[in-house]
């Protein structure tokens, strides 16, 4: 019961900063230069008395950041989430298209990266060789140390890779260090604890050792960077999908940019903030589970 | 280890000199076009060729260096400093005030943050002159870049707040300003210290992201991320592989500050 109030609570924290992200977002479209300036006030076919005409109307129709944000949440309530000013189509379609693309190469590449940098780690932290943990290291502040968009880069260079492999490499190359770094750390610490040596003494099997004593405990840890992780492969999708044309949430995001289609960047960064939002909380109910509680 | 280091830290500072020096090292500037010889190869004049406008690439890295790890540097101070006010303050102070700070860093926490640089950047006017165009997007990792450090610093001033010292000073009457000034600051300086260091290589990283992507420092100012958006020229690179030496005068500094600091920060 008591973990059900405090989902519930986590749930309503996240819709919530969500929609102050959105309400901050939309007063600062409001203010940025150039909004709501109509083209037709720089056609020359119009008249000055039209243009005046055009400008008041424009200053009546907006009843400021409050209630036009309330009623943007209106509409978005029934999926209507207002229609792109550069690609000239609802933006809710838009995004309908473009979002299973990224979800699908986030998907592949965050699996891609877990897996390599929890095996690496499991390993480094049960082997304890210099060496190993040296190399592997190494390979971790390799990839750590490049922007997304150079191993962009790299990954159209080498060739041979399709566009959404191509995305799933990058965001598998940018998780992998950073995973691998906090696996080793916090199983590292864990296979050191007393109460593995005393398991081990006491003769329990490897396999056991490692799933019941060393990695049930850290899971908590470990899990806590789900959520981050998600952020940061949303983050790593926008260079290459830029750079291997490939129709994704990012590319869509950096044209909007370009364009300064306001209005559509903030959709899509709402999106993503509560795609990484309820991530953070799936991360946190799976951490709170009994089996990946810290013995 | 030690000795590994120390030599990170006397390369970076060599090569955060050369570019200082840049300037005198090689006096005709980044932008001046050589008309009669675009596109050459590295030569006892042009150390690493030219580009297509006829550009010393070696003036522009170095001029590009220059602006990078100087405005790194900055941005971080500047997001430490941000960040340490907030943080410490609701830390110290708790209550509401340290509800809504915790409401606002989850907030831009929740945002990946190429997501974020991206919007707000979109944001200001995107044709602006290049000092402008530097200003801004340092500014930026700045100003947006507070989070992090403000999360990591209101912990520790919350541990730092509820030890016996402070109890102590506070029974004895010391103001809330005495008790920042000569008892938490100090306690905070090393964590501070760290944060600040922590976030020069994820600022490098992301302006070369945003430069990458266009968005960063423009033309012709030279930085980091518009040098590797000259690499998005793939033949150009395939043929002259020396262009590649904005790359790995990238990967060598990060490498040095990788030695130096060690990047723990997950978020960016």
């Amino acid at each position: 019961m008591r973990m059900r109030a405090r989902l519930v609570e986590s749930f309503i924290t996240v819709l919530l900063t969500v929609l102050l992200g959105g309400w901050i977002a939309a007063a600062l479209v409001r203010r940025s230069p150039g909004f709501g300036i109509d083209e037709r006030v720089i056609d020359a076919r119009y008249s000055q008395d039209s243009i005046r005409h055009i400008r008041e109307e424009a200053k009546t129709s907006g009843r400021g950041v409050l209630p036009d944000y309330l009623r943007f949440l209106a509409r978005a309530t029934t999926g209507d989430l207002g229609i792109s000013a550069s690609f000239h189509r609802p933006v809710a379609a838009l995004i309908a298209e473009r979002f299973p693309e990224t979800m699908r190469s986030a998907g592949a590449g965050l699996a891609l990266g877990w897996t390599a940098g929890m095996l690496l780690g499991l390993v480094a932290a049960g082997l304890s060789r210099p060496l190993f943990d040296l190399a592997a290291g190494a390979a971790a502040s390799f990839f750590q140390c490049l922007p997304s968009s150079v191993l962009a880069l790299a990954m159209v260079l080498a060739g041979g890779l399709g566009g959404r492999s191509a995305v799933a490499a990058v965001i598998a190359l940018v998780i992998f260090p950073r995973v691998f770094r906090y696996a080793r750390a916090i199983l590292g610490r864990t296979a050191a604890a007393p109460h593995v040596l005393m398991a081990r003494a006491k003769g329990v099997g490897p396999l056991r050792l490692l799933w019941t004593h060393i990695l049930q405990p850290s899971a908590a840890g470990i899990l806590a960077l789900l959520g981050v992780s998600v952020s940061v492969a949303f983050g790593a999708a926008i260079p290459v999908e830029v750079l291997c044309d490939w129709p994704g949430l990012g590319q869509l995001a950096w044209q909007a940019a370009l364009k300064r289609d306001l209005p559509l960047l903030v959709d899509i960064t709402l999106v993503v903030s509560l795609l990484t939002g309820i991530s953070g909380l799936a991360a946190d109910i799976a951490g709170r589970s009994p089996g990946s509680q810290p013995l | 280890m030690k000795a590994l280091r120390r030599a990170a830290m006397v390369l970076l500072a060599a090569i955060y000199l050369a570019a200082l020096a840049a300037g005198w090292l090689v006096p005709a500037g980044y932008a001046r076009q050589f008309r009669e010889s675009p596109g050459v190869k590295p030569s006892a004049v042009f150390l690493l060729g030219t580009d297509e406008l006829g550009r010393d690439a070696f003036a522009r890295l170095l001029y590009g260096s220059r602006i990078s790890l100087t405005l790194a540097p900055a941005a971080a101070a500047l997001a430490t400093l941000v960040g340490a006010m907030a943080g410490v303050s609701a830390g110290y102070w708790g209550g509401w005030v340290d509800t809504c700070l915790a409401r606002l860093v989850d907030l831009f926490l929740s945002v990946p943050w190429l997501f974020l640089l991206l919007s707000v950047r979109a944001v200001l006017p995107l044709n602006v002159r290049p000092l402008e165009s530097i200003a801004i997007t340092f500014l930026l990792l700045g100003l947006l870049g507070w989070a992090g450090p403000a999360r990591v610093l209101r912990a520790a001033a919350r541990d730092i707040k509820s030890e016996d010292f402070i109890i102590q000073a506070r029974a004895r009457g010391a103001s809330p300003l005495r008790l920042l000034r000569l008892h938490l600051l100090p306690n905070l300086a090393p964590i501070i210290a760290a944060q600040f260091w922590t976030s020069i290589p994820l600022f490098i990283l992301s302006e070369a992201n945003l430069g990458f992507l266009g968005l960063g420092v423009a033309e012709p100012v030279p930085s980091w991320g518009g040098l590797l958006a000259g690499l998005q020229n793939l033949d150009a690179v395939a043929n002259c592989p020396w262009r590649l030496s904005p790359l790995v005068l990238l990967l060598l500094v990060m490498a040095c500050f990788h030695l130096i600091v060690p990047m723990e920060d997950f978020s960016k």
